[in-house]
């Protein structure tokens, strides 16, 4: 292993830009971080001479840096092997040449830590590096970048590579999944088509993956059956893979038809996926069929306790029970343009369960509207509203107000105290108000 | 092709300003400085994938009347419809949610799971639309329809975006309930407002419940729409549209049906699925060489699953072949082979025990009843009530009594269909007793008789001549039940007949407390008339105005609540504040009948319902094939 120290190169690049430009005039390579590695059989020495002597004595670090020279030379594999990503860094900051298994190693290192900032530093070394165009190391890093949830730098990564393997395909598509942007790594799909790089087993499992995410059933199945144009058998991941599209679309139904059609045997797996999308939908029956099947496979896989399922009921007719079945009948309108804030939320069903608003506590002169605005903001309904979206369900929450409470608020917490179903403890300047149930204990006298 | 343009750029670049030779540094800063293109690029990008993106159905409608330039994400605008949570969402915390609140369901205990999930609404942890949907889905399973819409609306209102699921699980309550309307309004609803596509099993759900519903011609068009939209035409849904058409008896609709479905899936249809449909449709055309060619032709080479089965066994045994259809049941039982392959379900038991009684065997088919729980199948209570009926209906009063005993240990309740059944035909047996014991039962059990029941009980009660025990009964139910005018002319002109003109005063006093019924001039002109045999009849007039005076003081008394109530409040606002600031009275008077108005809105739509009672009602006369058809596609 040879290492490198370039004296200075590092702090001179910091103090300005016109010395890189005086070393461009000679032959040196602009890339003086990173030295060819031996096996280039390049003489790395030459950069150290180059420096011009007349700037050392004003650079305070370079003294540092020469004093370095003569210290042992740190392993920077080692380094990695140690797992120490920021001495590695730093050292390559200072000038530490690295070679090809330490750019490797490195990655790996990122890889694991996903630390994003390690991993852009990482990659401003690579790119003034020899290696800049490897298409491994690009690919590498695109993966890295996408586990660190930066997807947009991936991207940028593989936009600038010259040369694409099929592997950075497959890491653009499935970083793009994995960061919940299945349409984008479809897109980058069909620039692989335009670019006429024949996908494999692999890139189709991405894509339905891909789809999967995207909750794109239609053209997932597109792409399924487009798989037999490009000869390949669909394999067992792939058929998981349709699978999941159809569970992630809530197409339960579609699933199991699915499955029963494969023509391959799927075992365990293919049950278990439904089962577990039956778990995630609620299909309960559906889910006792998965998990008997399950266990016919698999004895090993039954559960011990597991609770009976409650039987279904059907109504011979429903109007034996008019009353029972009351069907409270309602225009389906969702009011999407609606923020949804806690409390706008709240107010439609503290109308419906009759609230109005009581606008004689406003007492500024402005329209009827603006009147039920106002009041929707007095503090005891904010600090409620707060206190609800912080707290887990059915908590007491206490709020105090040095003011004694309003009329209409008093009513409104009322209400709003029977939906959220707690117990909303208010105390004003004169006395406790405990509301539950769309009761006070104040028996709305105070 | 950005990307691949873009690195051509760069290495042209290199060539010109330094050939042979790595790029200087202020390359390298302009690279950098290239990040603005490659972010338009993006943009540019982002911008194609939103056209691309597979657009919902309500945008492209709206992209016809006025196409937007969409340059933001679709997330970004917040005039895009929102869309339903992803699978990826159900984690951590929420997930621990969903599994509690599966657990809750499991336990088969819904009230409380479904109001954990509306406490969860307002908390730090924020159900998933997975985990209401779980909770809806129970809930139609146990066909708790009003909770379950109550549910719906709840999270609606706490602005929680439905997915596909959600929108299945309202037609389907709609359709279950008979309201295909209402179903159809929603389902046009969300093709207009919700940013997703139907699925298939949307349309599964929506043309079989059109089709119990006797609307097959909105069937048809719903199916022509899912033909428009591109979807592979499913045999399940001819098999619906098929029975629909055969239970209408248009065997024309059933062939004509069969071979739209053949010549679209290419000449073969696999899926035996429709084959039963399609031997109904030869019966009623009279062609029983064609139906039999088809069974035999089905049975040998199709894929048939339950469904596909029953449906056959159906044709069979309504067309006068009970003997084949036994043949292919037992070829049924055989297959089953639970649970790889299920081939027999509840529908088939409740075709072959219909078919035992079609033939007057009761002993088979309650012997083949019997058998049903080896075969992993346990009878609901629209089975039991089948069985019951039919053994009443031919005098079996006896063994369906027996019956009925074993639905308890069958874990299935009686409802208030089986009860009716029963209290029929122990009048019939002249066991008027007995009858009055399962109506009483039926009440006990929290079961609530309709109208209708109670005054066949009433009735029945009284032409064997127990005034006493009628009266109680309607003492009993005159609380429970919205009483008519025919019913308390009934129960008056008994007591009156029998002498008993106390008793029949008394009903008139509560009949005024009532207030549900309208006491017009022609029913106290009624009263009266029966008053007037013993002279009586001016007690009348001092009862209603008793009560007139009554029911004066009363709203005397409430007047005068009121106004307290609005003094205090008065008080205790203008305690807070200078006297000129609370000097209208007008948003006072204004604000009050607001609210009035509005819970007697109320009140309209909870009567809204009731009309359908009788309607159902109907449907309860016809539910001996009724069972049987339902079942059989379910």
């Amino acid at each position: 292993m040879e290492l490198q120290l370039h004296a200075s190169m590092g702090s001179i690049l910091r103090a300005g830009n016109s010395i890189v430009l005086t070393h461009s005039s000679s032959s040196v390579p602009f890339c003086t971080y990173a030295m060819p590695d031996a096996s280039r059989g390049r003489n790395t020495n030459r950069s150290t001479h180059k420096i011009p002597p007349l700037r050392k004595g004003n650079h305070p670090k370079l003294k540092l840096d020469n004093q370095n020279k003569n210290a042992p030379i740190p392993d920077l594999i080692a380094l990695c092997e140690e797992g120490n990503l920021d001495q590695v860094l730093e050292l390559m900051g200072r000038g530490a040449v690295a070679d090809y298994r330490v750019y490797l190693a490195l990655l790996n290192l990122c890889d694991n830590t996903r630390r994003l900032e390690s991993g852009k530093r990482f990659h401003e070394f690579l790119r003034r590096s020899t290696f800049r165009e490897d298409v491994e190391l690009n690919n590498r890093l695109i993966g890295m970048y996408s586990k660190c949830g930066s997807v947009k730098d991936a991207r940028q990564v593989f936009d600038q590579m010259c040369h694409r393997s099929i592997a950075s395909w497959h890491l653009m598509i499935g970083g793009y999944t994995a960061n919940g942007l299945g349409r984008d790594g479809l897109l980058v799909f069909q620039l692989m088509k335009q670019a006429r790089v024949p996908p494999d087993g692999e890139t189709f499992e991405l894509v339905l993956a891909a789809c999967a995410q995207a909750e794109a059933v239609e053209e997932g199945f597109l792409h399924f059956e487009s798989m037999q144009e490009y000869g390949i058998l669909p394999s067992m991941e792939h058929y998981l893979e349709v699978i999941n599209i159809l569970g992630n679309a809530g197409q339960l139904n579609e699933a199991e038809k699915f499955i029963e059609k494969i023509p391959i045997e799927l075992g365990v797996e293919a049950w278990k996926s439904l089962l577990n999308f039956a778990q995630i939908h609620g299909e309960l029956d559906l889910e006792d069929h998965a998990e008997e099947l399950l266990t016919c496979l698999d004895p090993s896989k039954a559960i011990a306790d597991k609770l009976p399922t409650p039987p279904r009921k059907k109504q011979s007719d429903i109007n034996m029970l008019e009353e029972k079945n009351r069907l409270t009948e309602y225009r389906y309108s969702v009011q999407y343009k609606e923020t949804h804030e806690k409390l706008g939320g709240l107010s439609g069903q503290m109308r419906e369960a009759g609230y109005v608003p009581d606008t004689r506590y406003v007492l500024h002169d402005i329209d009827e509207e603006e009147k039920e605005k106002a009041l929707q903001y007095h503090s005891e309904r904010l600090a409620i509203a707060y206190g609800l979206i912080s707290t887990p369900p059915r908590t007491t929450l206490r709020i105090i107000k040095n003011l004694r409470i309003c009329g209409d608020c008093h009513s409104a917490i009322k209400i709003m105290s029977k939906i959220v179903g707690r117990e909303l403890i208010v105390r004003d300047n004169k006395r406790f108000h405990h509301f539950r149930d769309g009761k006070c204990s104040c028996g709305d006298y105070w | 092709m950005m990307a691949l343009s873009k690195v051509t750029y760069f290495t042209h670049l290199r060539a010109v300003v330094n050939p042979g030779r790595y790029p200087p540094s202020t390359v390298s800063l302009r690279l950098l400085s290239f990040s603005s293109p490659e972010e338009a690029a993006a943009e540019r990008r982002r911008r194609k994938r939103q056209l691309r993106m597979e657009p919902p159905l309500s945008a492209l409608n709206r992209n016809q009347t006025a196409p937007k330039p969409q340059s933001t994400p679709y997330y970004l605008n917040p005039n895009n419809p929102k869309l339903p949570e992803h699978v990826s969402a159900l984690t951590g915390n929420r997930l621990n949610l969903h599994n509690r609140i599966l657990t809750l369901i499991r336990e088969n205990d819904l009230d409380e799971a479904a109001l954990y999930t509306r406490h969860s609404i307002y908390s730090n942890c924020r159900p998933t639309i997975f985990t209401i949907n779980a909770v809806l889905t129970a809930l139609l399973r146990q066909s708790r329809y009003s909770d379950l819409l109550s549910l719906h609306r709840f999270i609606t209102q706490a602005g929680v975006v439905p997915n596909i699921i959600t929108h299945n699980l309202v037609f389907q309550t709609y359709l279950d309930c008979r309201k295909p309307d209402t179903a159809l309004e929603h389902y046009k609803q969300f093709l207009n407002d919700a940013p997703m596509n139907p699925s298939p099993t949307t349309y599964h759900i929506l043309i079989k419940g059109l089709v119990d519903n006797n609307k097959l011609e909105r069937a048809m068009e719903i199916k022509a729409e899912m033909d428009s939209r591109g979807f592979a035409p499913d045999p399940l849904v001819y098999h619906y549209l098929m029975l629909g058409h055969a239970r209408v008896s248009d065997g024309d609709g059933v062939l004509s049906l069969y071979e739209q479905l053949r010549d679209s899936l290419g000449d073969v249809v696999e899926d035996g699925v429709v084959f039963g449909c399609l031997m109904k449709g030869y019966f009623i055309k009279g062609m029983e060489k064609e139906a039999m060619e088809c069974y035999q032709e089905a049975l040998v080479k199709k894929k048939m699953s339950a469904v596909g089965y029953n449906s056959v066994l159906d044709a069979l045994s309504k067309n006068g072949r009970f003997d084949e259809a036994l043949k292919l049941f037992d070829r049924m039982m055989k297959e089953h082979e639970p649970p790889k392959k299920l081939s027999v379900n509840l529908g088939s038991f409740n075709v072959i025990v219909d078919g035992y009684c079609g033939e007057g065997r009761f002993k088979e088919a309650m012997q083949v009843f019997r058998k049903m729980g080896e075969y992993r199948c346990s009878p609901d209570t629209l089975s039991f009530n089948n069985l019951i009926e039919r053994l009443c209906d031919n005098g079996m009063l006896v063994e369906a009594e027996e019956v009925c005993g074993e639905m308890e240990g069958k874990g299935v309740s009686p409802d208030e269909f089986t009860y009716g059944l029963l209290m029929d035909a122990c009048f019939r047996e002249n066991r008027a007793d007995d009858a009055a014991g399962y109506f009483r039962k039926m009440v006990d059990s929290g079961l609530r008789p309709n109208l209708a029941v109670y005054n066949r009980l009433v009735e029945g009660l009284v032409k064997v001549g127990k005034i006493d025990e009628a009266k109680d009964f309607f003492e009993l139910m005159v609380k429970k039940l919205k009483m008519d005018v025919a019913s308390y002319q009934f129960m008056m002109k008994v007591l009156s007949d029998a002498g008993r003109l106390d008793g029949m005063i008394q009903i008139v006093d509560t009949l005024l407390d009532d207030g549900g019924v309208d006491f017009d001039e022609e029913f106290q002109e009624f009263v009266k008339g029966e008053l007037r045999k013993e002279g009586r009849e001016e007690e009348l007039t001092k009862l209603m105005e008793e009560k007139e005076r009554l029911k004066a003081e009363a709203k005397a008394k409430e007047a005068e609540a009121a106004e307290a109530a609005k003094r205090s409040a008065r008080a205790a606002v203008a305690s807070l504040l200078p006297s000129k600031l609370f000097g209208s009275k007008e948003t006072d008077s204004e604000s009050k009948p607001e609210g009035e108005t509005q819970a007697l809105n109320q009140e309209e739509s909870t009567n809204a319902t009731v009309p359908e009672a009788e309607f159902a009602e109907k449907r309860a006369e016809t539910e001996g094939d009724g069972t049987s058809d339902q079942v059989t596609t379910a």
